[in-house]
C-alpha cells in the first residue's frame, strides 16, 4: 500500500507539494498562537511593572510590613532583625522569584526636641538603618560612626557632653533647617525627673543614585528621623526602656521572573498573606490582578485573529485536496466498482494525508517559531524592525498545537474523499452533471443569512460602545466576538459580492449574447457554468484581499491614532518637570504661607548640538476650579503659557479647531488678562468671547483652601489644545470608573505669576529629527537639574507600539496577511495551471476549428477579467466597506478613552499597492505559465489527448 | 473548375526521432478527393492515415509536396491564412467527440457558427442541423447528459452547420459501438445527399468501407489506388 501511496504522491508532485506547503503554513501559524501568547503576556506583565514604576516612582515589586516590639518583648535590635529574617523566609516560600534587596528601618517615635539653634521645638524620632552607607552617600559632615574623628568643635563638644551622634537626611535638614553640629535634646519619658537624651547631627546623607533597589521607603518619607549607628540605637533603646520600637521591612523581588505561568499563583499567595495579616502589604497585587483580566482578553483576541486565517488555510487544503481527488475520481470509482470497501479507500487517503501532514507539521514547528519572531518584530502593519524579541520563546504547548494542525490537516485533506468513495463509476456520471450547478451557499442564501447576523452584531456593538470603552478602561476583558464579527461580515459581504458579480456577468452575457465574438462567448460560458468549481478560488481571492485591506486599514488606523493622540497628549517632543522645593513660612499672624523657589531656567538651554529647537515654560494646574456666575466647576485644568514660545514649541494640527490654533495664541498674547477656554465649557454655560469667568487655585499646603480667585476675559474658545484632554476617567467610591468632562483655561504665564506666586512649571522642548533624548536627559542632569518626571514623545509612541495589544495586532495582521496572500497566490496559480492543463484538448479543438492564438488569449483575458479581476475588485470593495463599518468601532479596544481628537480612519495607498503588486505578480506568473503552455501546444497532440 | 475538392502532389511527412534521424511517415501521396463524395482513408494503425488527414485539414504541415483544396494551393499559406481557411471552409469531427463540455448541444453548434461568422439565421440553422442529426429534442442538453453516439452527432451537426466545403473526420466511429458507428456513417451519407458536402474520413473498420464513395487504402506511408464503391456512385 505504501508503494501505491508513494506512486500517487509522486505522480501529482505539484499538488502534493502545495498540500505540504499548506500544512507547513497551518502548523506554523497554529504554533504562533501559544508562543506569541506567552511572549505577549510576559511582555504585558513586564510593561505593567515598568509603567507602575514610572507612575509611582518606586520599585513595583515589593512586599512590606510595619512591625512593632513592645518593651516587655524587647531583647536587642539583633533580635528584631532575626524576627525580620523569619518574616522574609515566610514570604520567600510563596514567591520563588529572587530577592533583589530588603530594606530594614528601625525606629522609635519620640516627642518634641529642643535644638541648640533657635530653640525651636521639633518633633523627632530616632532610628537606625543597617548598612546605610551601602545605599546612601554622605553629603556633608561625617558619618555618625566616625563622629569621634570630626573636626567640628560643636560635634566634639556635644560628644564630650554625652550626646549620641546621628546623621539626618536632606529633607529633614530642609524641613527643620537643621545644620551639622546642631544638638537636639529631649526626654523619652514625660515625667519631670526623666533623663534628657541629646543627639548631635554629624552629617547629612542622601540616597545613592544606584541604590540596588533598596529605597522602597525613601528618606524623605521619614520626615523627622535622626539616623543613629546600629549599636548606638541598640544602646539608646536598651537604656531608655522605650515602650515600643518599630521596624519597617520591605523586600524587593525581581519582577522579571514573574510571568504568565506563575502570575496566578503569586496573586493567590499575596491574597493569602494579606488575609493572614492585614499589615502585610504589597505594591504589585493590583498589577497581577489587572494582568489576569487582560490575560483573558489577549488570549481571546489572539484566537479571534488566528481563526479566520486558519479557516482560509483549511479551505486551501480542502481546495487542493478536492482538485487531486477530482483527477482520481475515475480510479476511486473503479476501485469501488471492483469491490474495494469504502473504508479501505478512505484508509488509503487517510494514510496519504497523514504522511503529508506529518512531514508538514515537523517542518511547521520551526517555521512557526520563525513566524512568531517575525510577528514580534513588527513595528506597524507589514513594517518589520530589528528589536529585542527574546521574550518570545518556544513553549511546550506548541506541540499540542502541532498535533491539532496534524488532525485538522488530515481531516480537511480526507474530507472530499468521503463523498466520492460512495460512488461507483456509473454514479459518478450523475455527480459530474450536478457539479456544474449553483454553489450551495448561493442556493440557500447563506451569504444573506451571515450578513444579517453580522449586521445585527455590529448594530449591537455600536449601541454598547460607550459601556464597552469604560469596561476596557476599567481593565475589563475585551469581547473577542467584535473581531470575529468583522471576519464574519467580510465572509458574508464577500459571498454577497460574488453572488452579485455572478449576476452581473450573466447580465452582460445575456445582453450581448447574439453579438459576442467566439472568444467572449466561450469566456462568459466558462465563468457562468464553472461558478461552482471556480467558487473556491474566487471566495479565496475575495476573502484574502478583503481581510488584507481591512486588517491593513485597522492596523494603520490604530497605529496612526495612537501616535496622533500621544503627540496631542504630550503636546510637544519632550517635556520635563523638575523637582521644586516648597518652603513654608510662618507669618507674624501665626499662619503659615508657602513659597516655591524657582530653579535656574537657564540650565535647560543646552547647546545647539543637542537638537533643541525651542523650549518654553508651561505651568499646569490640574486642580483649578472655574466659576461661571455662581456655578462652580471643580478639578479642571489651568495652563499658563508664554504664547510666542508656546507656539514655537508645542505641536497641534491646524484643522482640529475652528481656526488655526496660532490665531487663538495671538488673541491670548494681545490680552494679558484674557483666557482661552475649552469649547465644552463654553457650550455648557453658553459662554462667548468677551464674557468673564473666574478661576480659583488652591494652596499647595492645603488643597481645600483656595488662595486665589482671578477674574479673566474669554478671548478664544478651543476644541483642542496641546496637552489637554477633555475627558478624564475617575474611580468612584464603589470602584467603578466613570468619565468626567474636564474644562480648560489657558492663561498668560506672566499674568498667572503676577496674580499669585510662581508654582512649578514644566519645560516643553521641540526637538530636531535627529535629537537624542537620552543625551539631553544626561546633559540636563549634568546641569544639576533634579528631574521629577519626563515625557518623551517618541519613546512613548514606541512603548505603545510595543504594548501587547498593539504588538499582537500588528504582528498577527502582518503574518496573517502574508500567509493568506501567499496561499491565495499559490491557490490561484495551482487552480489556473490545472485548469489550463485540463483545457488543453479544448484549446486544440478551438485552434483546429480556426480560432487564432490571439483569440484564445482574448478568451482567457476576458475570463480572468470577469472572474479573478472582478473577485479581486470585490475583495477591495468588501475590505473598504468593512473598514468604514468596523474600524472606528474596533479601534475603541485600543483607544477606549474619549478624546478631543476623534478616531480617524487612516487608509494608506501603499498597503493596497503592496497587495496589488503581490496579486499582480501571481496573475503575471500565471499568465506566463499559461502562455508557455499555449505556445508549446501542438494542435494535433492536444487533440490526441481526448483519444487517450 | 476541377471536379475534385482536394488534389495532392507528392506529399511527404517526416518526424525527427533523435540523433538527427527522421521517421518518414508519408512517402509521396498523390490522391484526389471528389467533390460531394465520402472519401475514406483506411489502413492499420501507423499507416499514416491520420497524419495525411491532419495535413489535408491544415492542422499540420507536409515536409514536402503540395495540395489544392477547391483549386486553391493551400499548402503554401501562412498560419493565419490557414486558420481563416479552416474557420470558414472546413468542418471537423474527431474521434474524441470534442464537444465543449460547458456548452449545451445548441450552444456547441452556435459556437461553430460564430467562429465561421455564419451570416444566415443562426437559430434556424442550429435547429435544422440538430434536427438532421436527430437531436432536435435534446438541444438544451449538456454533453455529459448525452450518450457517446449522441455527442458525436452533435459534433457532426457543429461541423456541418456553417456549410463548409469539406468535413474531415478522424476515426469518427472509433469510440462508438457498431450500431452507433453505422448510424454516424448513415448520417454522413444523408448530409452528402442533403447538403452536397464533401467528407474525408479515416477509419480502420473494414465494415464501414462499403459506405464510402471512394476508398484509399494506406499502407506504410503509401497510398494505393482508389477503390470506387459502385453501389454509392
Amino acid at each position: 500500500m505504501l508503494n501505491f501511496i508513494r506512486y500517487k504522491i509522486t505522480n501529482k508532485k505539484l499538488l502534493n507539494c502545495s498540500l505540504l506547503v499548506g500544512v507547513i503554513m497551518l502548523a506554523g501559524f497554529l504554533c504562533v498562537y501559544p508562543m506569541f501568547r506567552e511572549g505577549s503576556l510576559n511582555r504585558l506583565i513586564q510593561t505593567m511593572f515598568v509603567e507602575q514604576a514610572k507612575e509611582t516612582r518606586e520599585y513595583p515589586c515589593a512586599i512590606y510590613y510595619t512591625g512593632s516590639v513592645s518593651n516587655d518583648r524587647f531583647e536587642s535590635v539583633d533580635k528584631i532583625c532575626e524576627e525580620m529574617d523569619g518574616i522574609e523566609k515566610k514570604w520567600a516560600k510563596g514567591l520563588t522569584c529572587p530577592k533583589l534587596n530588603s530594606q530594614r528601618i528601625l525606629y522609635v517615635k519620640t516627642g518634641n526636641a529642643d535644638t541648640t539653634f533657635g530653640s525651636k521645638s521639633r518633633v523627632v524620632s530616632i532610628g537606625t538603618i543597617p548598612n546605610l552607607y551601602d545605599y546612601a552617600d554622605l553629603l556633608y559632615g561625617v558619618k555618625a560612626e566616625d563622629a569621634a574623628n570630626s573636626t567640628n568643635d560643636m560635634v566634639k563638644e556635644a560628644l564630650a557632653g554625652g550626646a549620641y551622634p546621628c546623621v539626618i537626611s536632606q529633607s529633614v535638614m530642609d524641613r527643620y533647617g537643621l545644620v551639622v553640629g546642631e544638638t537636639l535634646s529631649f526626654k523619652f519619658k514625660m515625667y519631670s525627673g526623666a533623663d534628657t537624651a541629646s543627639f548631635i547631627v554629624t552629617g547629612i546623607v542622601e540616597e545613592k543614585e544606584d541604590d540596588n533597589y533598596f529605597w522602597h521607603n525613601r528618606l524623605e518619607d521619614y520626615k523627622d528621623l535622626l539616623i543613629l549607628p546600629y549599636d548606638v540605637y541598640d544602646d539608646v533603646v536598651r537604656k531608655n526602656e522605650i515602650n515600643e520600637t518599630f521596624y519597617d521591612l520591605a523586600v524587593m523581588y525581581d519582577y522579571t521572573y514573574i510571568n504568565s505561568v506563575n502570575a496566578i499563583s503569586y496573586r493567590g499567595f499575596l491574597k493569602w498573606l494579606n488575609n493572614e495579616d492585614k499589615a502585610v502589604k504589597n505594591n504589585f497585587s493590583n498589577i497581577l490582578g489587572s494582568y489576569l483580566i487582560q490575560e483573558k482578553s489577549i488570549s481571546l483576541i489572539l484566537f479571534a485573529f488566528e481563526l479566520p486565517i486558519v479557516a482560509l488555510m483549511l479551505l486551501f487544503l480542502y481546495m487542493i485536496s478536492s482538485r487531486i481527488l477530482e483527477m482520481e475520481t475515475t480510479e476511486i470509482a473503479m476501485l469501488k466498482s471492483r469491490g474495494v470497501s469504502r473504508i479501505k479507500i478512505i484508509g488509503v487517503y487517510v494514510l496519504q494525508s497523514s504522511i503529508i501532514a506529518l512531514i508538514g507539521c515537523l517542518i511547521g514547528l520551526p517555521v512557526g517559531y520563525a513566524m512568531c519572531k517575525m510577528a514580534a518584530s513588527t513595528n506597524a502593519f507589514l513594517s518589520f524592525s530589528i528589536k529585542d524579541v527574546s521574550i518570545y520563546e518556544p513553549v511546550v504547548s506548541m506541540i499540542l498545537f502541532v498535533i491539532l494542525a496534524f488532525v485538522l490537516a488530515v481531516l480537511f485533506m480526507t474530507l472530499p474523499v468521503i463523498g466520492l468513495s460512495k460512488l461507483t463509476i456509473t454514479e459518478r456520471k450523475g455527480l459530474r452533471i450536478s457539479s456544474s450547478g449553483t454553489p450551495l451557499w448561493q442556493k440557500y442564501f447563506f451569504d444573506i443569512a451571515l450578513l444579517i447576523v453580522s449586521g445585527y452584531l455590529l448594530y449591537n456593538y455600536y449601541k454598547q460602545k460607550d459601556a464597552m470603552a469604560v469596561q476596557i478602561i476599567s481593565g475589563g476583558a475585551v469581547d473577542p466576538v467584535i473581531f470575529l464579527d468583522s471576519s464574519l461580515f467580510i465572509l458574508a459581504c464577500g459571498l454577497l459580492f460574488l453572488r452579485l458579480t455572478g449576476y452581473l456577468v450573466r447580465l452582460i452575457y445575456h445582453i450581448g449574447k447574439k453579438k459576442w465574438k467566439p472568444a467572449g462567448y466561450v469566456a462568459f460560458l466558462q465563468i457562468i457554468r464553472n461558478a461552482k468549481r471556480q467558487g473556491f478560488i474566487t471566495v479565496f481571492l475575495v476573502m484574502t484581499i478583503a481581510m488584507g485591506v481591512f486588517n491593513a486599514n485597522l492596523a494603520r488606523t490604530v497605529n496612526e491614532n495612537v501616535e496622533k493622540r500621544t503627540n496631542y497628549n504630550i503636546g510637544t517632543d519632550y517635556v520635563i518637570q523638575e523637582r521644586w522645593i516648597l518652603t513654608t513660612i510662618k507669618l507674624q499672624s501665626g499662619e503659615f504661607t508657602w513659597k516655591y523657589k524657582e530653579p535656574d531656567y537657564e540650565r535647560f538651554k543646552l547647546s545647539q548640538d543637542y537638537g533643541i529647537e525651542s523650549l518654553t515654560k508651561v505651568m499646569i494646574d490640574e486642580s483649578t476650579d472655574i466659576k461661571v456666575g455662581d456655578k462652580l466647576e471643580v478639578g479642571n485644568m489651568l495652563m499658563a503659557i508664554s504664547t510666542k514660545e508656546f507656539g514655537e514649541t508645542a505641536v497641534l494640527e491646524g484643522n482640529v479647531n475652528d481656526e488655526h490654533w496660532f490665531n487663538y495664541l495671538n488673541a491670548l498674547g494681545r490680552t494679558p488678562k484674557g483666557v482661552l477656554i475649552s469649547s465644552n465649557l463654553a457650550k455648557k454655560y453658553d459662554l462667548h468671547e468677551g464674557d468673564s469667568i473666574h478661576y480659583l487655585r488652591y494652596s499647595p499646603l492645603d488643597p481645600k483652601k483656595a488662595d486665589l480667585d482671578t477674574s479673566a476675559v474669554i478671548c478664544g474658545i478651543v476644541d483642542a489644545f496641546p496637552g489637554y484632554e477633555s475627558t478624564v476617567y475617575e474611580t468612584q467610591s464603589d470602584g467603578s470608573i466613570e468619565p468626567r468632562e474636564r474644562y480648560l483655561i489657558v492663561a498668560n504665564l506672566q499674568t498667572v505669576i503676577n496674580n499669585r506666586r510662581i508654582t512649578p512649571y514644566q519645560v516643553w522642548m521641540r526637538l530636531s529629527q535627529d535629537a537624542d533624548t537620552e543625551k539631553i536627559e544626561e546633559a540636563l542632569r549634568a546641569n544639576k537639574i533634579d528631574i521629577k518626571s519626563v515625557s518623551d514623545r517618541s519613546k512613548t509612541i514606541q512603548n505603545q507600539r510595543d504594548s501587547s495589544m498593539i504588538q499582537i495586532t500588528n504582528g498577527m495582521f502582518s503574518i496573517g496577511f502574508i500567509i493568506s496572500l501567499l496561499i491565495c497566490a499559490a491557490g490561484f496559480l495551482i487552480y489556473w495551471i490545472l485548469t489550463i492543463k485540463e483545457r488543453e484538448m479544448l484549446y486544440g479543438i478551438y485552434r483546429a476549428m480556426g480560432m487564432s492564438m490571439g483569440e484564445i488569449v482574448t478568451m482567457l483575458v476576458t475570463e480572468q477579467i470577469f472572474s479573478s479581476l472582478l473577485a479581486a475588485l470585490s475583495g477591495f470593495a468588501v475590505g473598504g466597506i468593512s473598514t468604514l463599518l468596523f474600524t472606528k468601532l474596533i479601534s475603541i479596544v485600543y483607544l477606549p478613552r474619549r478624546h478631543n481628537l476623534p478616531i480617524e480612519i487612516f487608509i494608506k495607498a501603499q498597503d493596497s499597492i503592496k497587495m496589488i503588486i503581490i496579486i499582480g505578480a501571481a496573475f503575471a506568473v500565471c499568465f506566463y505559465i499559461i502562455s508557455r503552455i499555449l505556445k508549446n501546444m501542438n494542435i494535433t497532440s492536444a487533440l490526441k489527448m481526448g483519444e487517450d | 473548375m476541377s471536379e475534385y475538392m482536394i488534389e495532392t502532389k507528392n506529399i511527404h511527412k517526416s518526424f525527427p526521432i533523435g540523433n538527427k534521424e527522421t521517421l518518414e511517415v508519408l512517402k509521396g501521396i498523390d490522391i484526389v478527393v471528389p467533390k460531394g463524395k465520402l472519401t475514406i482513408l483506411k489502413g492499420r494503425s501507423g499507416s499514416g492515415k491520420t497524419t495525411l488527414l491532419n495535413i489535408l485539414s491544415m492542422l499540420d504541415d507536409a515536409t514536402e509536396g503540395t495540395f489544392l483544396i477547391d483549386d486553391e494551393d493551400v499548402s503554401k499559406m501562412d498560419s493565419s491564412l490557414k486558420e481563416k481557411f479552416r474557420r470558414y471552409n472546413i468542418g471537423f469531427v474527431f474521434q474524441s467527440v470534442a464537444l465543449v463540455p460547458i456548452m449545451t448541444a445548441y450552444e456547441n453548434v452556435d459556437f461553430g457558427l460564430k467562429l465561421a461568422e455564419y451570416e444566415g439565421d443562426k437559430d434556424e440553422r442550429i435547429k435544422e442541423v440538430l434536427g438532421i442529426v436527430g437531436l432536435g429534442g435534446r438541444m438544451s442538453h449538456m454533453p455529459s447528459q448525452l450518450s457517446g453516439g449522441e455527442r458525436q452527432r452533435v459534433a457532426i451537426a457543429r461541423a456541418v452547420a456553417h456549410k463548409p466545403k469539406i468535413i474531415f473526420a478522424d476515426e469518427p466511429t472509433g469510440a462508438l459501438d457498431t450500431a452507433a458507428g453505422i448510424a454516424v456513417m448513415k448520417l454522413f451519407r444523408e448530409l452528402i445527399d442533403r447538403e452536397g458536402i464533401t467528407i474525408v474520413m479515416t477509419t480502420h473498420d473494414p465494415n464501414l468501407m462499403s459506405l464510402g464513395d471512394v476508398v484509399y487504402n494506406m499502407e506504410d506511408g503509401m497510398c494505393q489506388d482508389a477503390t470506387i464503391v459502385e453501389s454509392n456512385n
